[in-house]
């Protein structure tokens, strides 16, 4: 399992790069998370929801309200123009922290 | 892992409300104890005067009610409706279950339409899909109220997301404020009850409006105090039964009569004779203390800690 602090920090970036896929609801990006990360990224589902809203209060993504196919309500997010800035910041910076420490992992080993 | 989630809530469960019980009935022996000394206060109020006045007839209805109720209470508290409720003996029913859900979210503060309503829909979504998998309504429901997080937790994030009124030293500042202008409202009043052991006239209405700003800054403070830490505080939420928020609230209504019972006597010595003595006052600021306790305890919303 991932630490809780890795996984806060984590949050707003995977956020953002699930939503360059496309718009999505709140559910699905928890399922989403777990699928691509083995079970090992475990988000308190219902803390997602205040992440969501800093972000689009931040003006990184925007929400609308629609419906399922299975009639049921829901709220999707997508990103906008400052979400795709930021994620790129975000890219920019967990590279360089990966490279860093495969760098140094890399020396160790040697 | 799971399936040891369930004997444990269980037990906790039944652990609080043999504590929940305990209290309830220690609540009701201290309203009868009121009662009495409220009783007794009437009739020595009456014999000091020589007749029964109509204070004492009021302090001896208000002294039988309140035994009354104190009985009720510890009656009702060693009987059944405090008993914890067997989950097999009752159909479950999600939407209730959900509706129960959605009022402690509520009662935590999650009190804006939009996000308790996405919440909704998540935990929905989370049943449906643990339905899918094979697990009975109830188990899923079980499984997923936790994932989906504590009301208190959940509730502190979404505060975050609200751009603050003041900033935290600016309401600081103000507590303070409010409790050296509260302390300065009372000194006129202070001098009076030192010299004449009574506070009469102008200086009464100063020297309650004094008191009432002191406690409304201290309990500013104390929610300035207290909330930010919230935050760090695990929580887990227990699904409410029957038996457990009556008797919060029952144990806070009592607390908040009894506030008012003690400050009867100061709003009657007020109107009859336009001036409060040192006994009724001190009556009254005890009343004021319950008054806040008693309110405290009937509107907090029930979690249980994390062992």
């Amino acid at each position: 399992m991932i630490t809780k602090e890795l996984v806060a920090a984590s949050t707003e970036p995977l956020i953002l790069s699930l939503l360059a896929g496309g718009e999505n609801y709140g559910y699905a990006l928890t399922q989403e998370v777990k699928r691509l990360s083995g079970d090992k990224i475990s988000w308190t589902d219902g803390m997602l929801y205040p992440v969501l809203h800093r972000m689009e209060h931040r003006g990184l993504i925007k929400s609308r309200w629609g419906e399922s196919e299975s009639g049921r309500k829901r709220k999707y997010y997508s990103l906008k123009k400052d979400g795709k800035t930021a994620m790129a910041k975000h890219h920019e910076q967990w590279s360089l922290v990966h490279s860093v420490l495969a760098g140094l992992r890399k020396g160790q080993y040697a | 892992m799971r399936d040891l989630e369930q004997p444990l809530a269980e037990r906790a469960n039944a652990h609080t409300v043999k504590q929940n019980r305990t209290v309830a009935i220690a609540g009701g022996v201290l309203t009868v104890l009121v009662g009495i000394v409220i009783l007794r206060a009437a009739a020595v109020q009456s014999r000091d005067v020589g007749k029964i006045t109509s204070l004492s007839v009021e302090l001896f209805g208000l002294g039988l009610i309140l035994i009354c109720i104190g009985t009720a209470i510890s009656f009702l508290a060693s009987k059944r409706c405090f008993q914890p409720q067997s989950p097999n003996k009752k159909m479950f029913n999600l939407e209730q279950s959900i509706e129960e859900w959605r009022a402690q979210m509520f009662a935590a503060g999650v009190k804006t339409p939009v996000p308790l309503e996405e919440l909704e829909i998540h935990l929905r979504d989370e049943v449906e899909q643990h339905v899918k998998s094979g697990l009975a309504v109830q188990r899923a429901f079980e499984i997923s109220v936790p994932h989906v997080g504590s009301p208190e937790l959940l509730n502190n994030e979404f505060k975050k997301c609200e751009k603050p009124l003041m900033k935290q030293p600016l309401k600081i500042g103000l507590v303070v404020a409010g409790i050296f202008a509260g302390a300065a409202l009372t000194v006129p009043g202070d001098i009076q009850l030192r010299d004449e052991l009574v506070v009469a006239n102008g200086r009464l209405g100063l020297y309650l409006l004094g008191w009432v700003l002191i406690v409304w800054s201290l309990q500013q403070g104390l929610r300035q105090a207290i909330l930010p830490k919230g935050s760090k505080v695990k929580f887990e939420n227990l699904k409410m039964t029957m038996g457990k928020q009556p008797v919060k609230t029952g144990a806070g209504i009592v607390v908040l009569l009894i506030g008012v019972a003690l400050m009867l006597p100061a709003a009657a010595q007020v109107c009859s004779e336009g001036l409060m003595r040192f006994e009724a006052l001190c009556g009254m600021v005890f009343g004021i203390g319950l008054l806040w306790a008693g309110t405290l305890v009937t509107f907090w919303p029930y979690e249980k800690r994390k062992a």
